[in-house]
């Protein structure tokens, strides 16, 4: 455990190096993974999922991917965009005139 | 007496799929089950599913998503995810 901690330690401050505002870090729990990753000479079968909400500048993501991959620690490393949720006005299914659609394409 | 214009009093609420409202997420691995097969682990089709467009969009990237970071087993489905009640029209 005490190493999970240091490999956290390592990525958040390898952010804050490149200039990334870390607001969040959230840990998933640690669960058995879907399928066997094999990753740096080992076959992995267990692992602790984390997300770190951060903001910072589009052009150090390839740089991270980089340092990410060299760490022996990390199995997968991934990048998502920030989720704008937006499903309030989510109107039930509006039937489609397959008519018009059909005329009006001519 | 002339006919009055007005909108059709008798018309119904406009047909709901089964997420229209709920938040889409790669995270809750158990949602994203109940739109995959058990036996091969492929996505079901819109007329299976019965969603509207914009959310079996939604799930399909959801599911592709958790598939690539390491939440949603490939192949199969979760064995603890098995007993989910059926929300698609499968027929086996």
């Amino acid at each position: 455990k005490p190493e999970t901690a240091a490999v956290l330690k390592r990525t958040v401050e390898a952010l804050m190096e490149r200039g990334a505002i870390v607001r969040n870090l959230e840990n998933l729990g640690e669960r058995s993974l879907p399928y066997k990753i094999s990753k740096h000479k080992q076959r992995h079968r267990r692992g602790g999922y984390f997300l770190v909400d951060f903001e910072g500048p589009p052009s150090i993501v390839s740089t991270m991917m980089d340092h990410l991959g060299r760490d022996i620690d990390v199995i997968r490393r991934t990048f998502l965009k920030h989720p704008v949720s937006k499903t309030e006005e989510c109107s039930g299914i509006i039937p489609v005139n397959y008519e018009d659609k059909l005329i009006a394409k001519k | 007496f002339q006919p009055i214009e007005m909108e059709n009093p008798y018309k119904e609420p406009p047909r709901r799929c089964v997420l229209c409202g709920i938040n889409v997420d790669y995270k809750n691995v158990q949602l994203l089950s109940q739109f995959v097969s058990p036996h091969t682990g492929r996505i079901y089709g819109r007329h299976i599913t019965g969603l509207c467009n914009k959310k079996q969009k939604e799930i399909t990237k959801a599911i592709k998503r958790a598939h690539v970071f390491g939440f949603m087993p490939v192949m199969y489905k979760n064995p603890s995810f098995l007993t989910d009640p059926k929300i698609c029209n499968v027929k086996y």
